[in-house]
């Protein structure tokens, strides 16, 4: 009796593993299909939810280009892995927008196999010339990949997309430098207010310690250090040394607040947060940061310059500073 | 060492991560020995394996019902429940084919696995990116152990050290000689189920630490470093809680002074430097001495 | 002490054992009186442990089997087994004494912090078959006749009224041989119920009061006097010797 229940389970099991791999398949299929009605449409995907607001920015108002992104709000890049479906998305995809230098972690193999099957595939990070490229400097060589935190940066990356986009579309080439060009100034705006914003902090409060280091570019665009608990990636288990060694920085200077992210998950933030107050210190959480991924469509920080401000403001605010040049209704601690 | 060691010991964080990974090692050292020689090392194997789909089922399951899919207590019961399943399904194979045990256990460590991995990559496209947090479970994240682990470890320690020290005597019975302990009547099932429930303990306990895929070795390598000394089980019990203990302590305090040393891996390598001084250093054990003279 | 159901320590009715295809025991139907030394003989292969094992309710079987009056489920504290070559892992890290002490626990429970005289009585039951100086070895360390005395020291420390034993004699030398069935002779003068499973047949009708003679089911069982006859050992053992050893 026993035996047959246990392979009734068996069979249970084996059937809803199928269909879960099944549905995913056949969700992003059927959204691929929509955007691959008209021979002449252009279909532009993109990995990251950065990549697919910059490529929705450089590409808004062209007639016969679809952006579509595979990542959803709030997905950790470093260690999303496409499903089937999303393999087949990019292979019908016209254009590749990708951010590069190992953000994508999980798809280093699979974005060189596109390019050579004859996909153009751009990278952001290549757009921007490489001595503006950060190292860390405990990283071994590798290039910090998250260069939308600095505006003249992403900018830059825009102009590279809108060229790589007149090359595909010469008909539409004076729209996208236009949206590039229009970019460019926004980002612009964004820079002088966030940088004002932080020059607000005391001196002594500025230092920026989140989840992992993806805060590299904006610190230098911003003036305000800045420390990961964990490093460039969140594929690597937290070290034990580093999360001493920024214990002892952040109960050396005072920090108030440390901030979580998103698309990681708070664990080590809490670990820091409880060593410090076991030591004695004043530490709390300063609020939630959106790092490797847009949040919900809509949402204040549904895309890139919404996030930035909404970061700045999170920041200021925890660190004792003015944020009310930043929009919403803040007040003066 | 001794001056990193009591560096370590200053700092609060640091007792914490330390005197959880020392708790787990004793606790595993101890209850490994009950499934070493019980023979369910294997099977240890496979229920540390099969955690990943009752996990993440758990955290689908929290977050569909509007949770954060990373209630501690959810994921604790869902890596229970896996456990339980990947026990099942062994003996489910066992019973209703032909196969042996290490071949039942095979397929139910790989293909449960393989169940949880799909269904984490699953987790990982829904909106939330939750999926992230509990991939560390499966590969541990030592370092930012908190007082809640410390308390979660002790607890199944104590758990662990009550139970062994009470059935003592119909645990040897039953690991010694199986056939003895069913013909006088004692309830063979439950006290293997006992010893799984350790096991299973242990394994969730030291998710966090040593993650759920080298659980398994935390539980079976101190027991395997205290076995060529000791010439009574309760003797290789509080050996292998010592040998657990100390390579924690190792490990922790190596994978300290090191940057970006992971500690989870640090402590078993520890343990299995132990081992193999252990093994070294051993007298050899006389296998049977059937056949010499009476 | 006799059992609830008269003086029968063991009734077996038609007893069919098989293992999978091949029928080990058919139509086995035997009575062994309480409070005697009874031997179970026979050639290899003839089912004499399936029998025991039968008894001791380790395998599945068809037939009725009686122990002290009822089932074996019901009397399993008051039966011991000491099988021919136990199958146990002999790198297990036990002592002797701790064999023994598991006979002790089987009788006084396995709980509780009755330690002194647990190790006292194992220690008491070590010494009647001679092992007592061996006491805290390992018993892998033990040679193959002293780790059968281990066993066997362990049903003795069950106290148990009903001790079914498969060849225990099989490596062990002469006079230790004599010093045990001694010993056994002891227990059946106490009122236990010996069965043990022996190929020297000289031995048997000298020693032992009953004897059941097996060859694919019961021959015949009864007073050894009555059925150690040629007649009978022939139809038990075909063609092989009578008094002495049976063949290899």
């Amino acid at each position: 009796m026993s035996s047959a229940i246990t392979r009734i389970l068996l069979t249970m099991a084996m059937a809803a593993c199928a269909g879960m791999a099944a549905s995913c398949g056949r969700a992003d299929a059927a959204d691929a299909s929509r955007s691959g009605g008209d021979a002449r449409e252009r279909t532009v995907v993109a990995t990251s939810t950065l990549c697919a607001d910059l490529a929705r920015t450089v590409c808004d108002g062209v007639p016969g280009t679809a952006v579509r992104g595979l990542m959803p709000a709030g997905v950790d890049p470093h260690l999303w892995r496409p499903t089937a479906g999303g393999a087949r998305t990019l292979a019908g995809a016209d254009v590749v927008v990708a951010n590069g230098l190992r953000l994508e972690g999980r798809m280093a193999d699979v974005l060189p196999k596109l390019a050579r099957s004859g996909c153009t595939v751009f990278e952001a990070s290549s757009a921007i010339p490489m001595d503006r490229w950060r190292t860390a400097e405990d990283a071994h060589g590798q290039a910090d990949p998250h260069v939308w935190m600095d505006p003249s940066l992403w900018a830059q990356a825009a102009e590279g997309l809108a060229a790589c986009m007149a090359r595909e579309d010469p008909h539409h080439a004076a729209l996208y430098a236009a949206n590039a060009a229009a970019f460019a100034v926004r980002c612009e705006r964004v820079a002088e207010r966030v940088r004002e914003a932080i020059a607000t902090i005391p001196p002594e409060r500025r230092l920026l310690v989140t989840a992992h280091d993806a805060f590299g570019y904006f610190g230098s665009a911003f003036g305000i250090e800045v420390r990961g608990v964990q490093g460039l990636s969140t594929e690597s288990e937290t070290g034990l040394a580093n999360l001493r060694a920024l214990l002892d920085e952040v109960v050396a200077r005072g920090v108030p607040a440390v901030f979580v992210e998103t698309s990681v998950p708070d664990r080590a933030v809490a670990a820091l947060v409880e060593g410090a107050r076991a030591r004695g210190a004043r530490l709390e959480t300063g609020g939630t940061l959106h790092s490797d991924a847009l949040g919900a469509p809509g949402s204040p920080a549904g895309d890139w310059e919404g996030m930035m401000l909404e970061n700045a403001r999170t920041i200021v605010k925890a660190l004792g500073g003015d944020a009310s040049g930043l929009g919403g209704v803040e007040a003066v601690p | 060492m001794s001056a990193a060691l009591a560096g370590l010991l200053t700092d609060p964080h640091a007792r914490t991560v330390l005197a959880t990974t020392a708790t787990l090692g004793a606790s595993c050292g101890l209850a490994g020995t009950l499934l070493v020689l019980r023979r369910r090392a294997l099977l240890g194997d496979a229920a540390g394996h099969a955690t990943l789909p009752g996990i993440v089922g758990a955290g689908a399951l929290s977050l569909s019902l509007g949770g954060t899919g990373r209630e501690p207590w959810v994921l604790v019961t869902g890596a229970a429940l896996g456990a339980l399943a990947g026990i099942a399904v062994v003996h489910g194979i066992r019973r209703t084919t032909r196969l042996p045990a290490d071949a039942a256990m095979a397929i139910a460590l790989g293909s449960l696995f393989g169940l949880g991995t799909a269904m984490l990559s699953a987790l990982q496209q829904v909106e939330g990116g939750h999926g992230a947090g509990l991939e560390s479970l499966v590969t541990g994240d030592a370092a930012t152990l908190v007082r809640a682990d410390l308390h979660a470890a002790a607890a199944v320690a104590a758990a662990c050290i009550l139970l062994a020290t009470a059935l003592r005597d119909d645990l040897r019975a039953l690991a010694f000689d199986e056939d003895f302990s069913r013909s006088v009547g004692r309830p063979a099932g439950w006290l293997d189920a006992l010893v799984s429930a350790l096991a299973i303990a242990n394994i969730v306990a030291g998710m966090r630490a040593v993650g759920l895929v080298l659980s398994v070795a935390l539980l079976v390598i101190p027991a395997a470093a205290a076995r060529p000394w000791c010439r009574t089980m309760g003797g290789m019990m509080s050996l292998a809680a010592v040998i657990g203990a100390a390579g924690a302590v190792a490990g922790t305090v190596a994978s300290a002074a090191i940057d970006d040393a992971p500690t989870g891996p640090f402590v078993v390598l520890a343990c299995g430097a132990l081992l193999a001084t252990s093994l070294a250093i051993a007298p050899r054990v006389r296998v049977t001495a059937a056949g010499a003279a009476a | 002490m006799t059992s609830c159901d008269g003086a029968i320590a063991i009734a077996i009715d038609a007893l069919d054992v098989a293992y999978g295809a091949r029928t080990v025991l058919r139509g086995a139907t035997a009575r062994i009186r309480a409070g005697t030394m009874t031997a179970v003989v026979g050639p290899n292969g003839a089912g004499k442990s399936t029998l025991l094992r039968a008894v001791m309710g380790m395998l599945p079987f068809s037939g009725s089997v009686r122990v002290l009056g009822g089932s074996i489920e019901a009397c399993r504290t008051r039966v011991a087994y000491v099988p021919q070559r136990a199958a146990v892992d002999w790198d297990f890290p036990i002592t002797v004494r701790q064999v023994a002490e598991m006979g002790v626990h089987a009788r006084l429970g396995w709980f509780g912090l009755r330690g002194r005289r647990t190790r006292r009585e194992a220690i008491e039951a070590l010494k009647d078959v001679g092992l007592a100086d061996l006491a805290g070895r390992p018993i892998g360390e033990l040679s193959g006749g002293q780790q059968q005395r281990a066993f066997m020291a362990r049903a003795l420390a069950q106290r148990a009224d009903l001790v079914l034993l498969d060849e225990p004699f099989a490596s062990i030398d002469a006079t230790t041989e004599r010093d045990l069935l001694a010993l056994l002779s002891g227990l059946r003068d106490r009122g236990t119920t010996v069965v043990v499973v022996h190929h020297d047949l000289g031995t048997v009708r000298e020693r032992f009061d009953d004897a059941v003679l097996v060859r694919g089911t019961v021959v015949v069982h009864g007073a050894a006097r009555d059925v150690m006859t040629d007649e009978w050992l022939a139809r038990t053992y075909g063609d092989a010797p009578r008094a002495g050893k049976a063949p290899a």
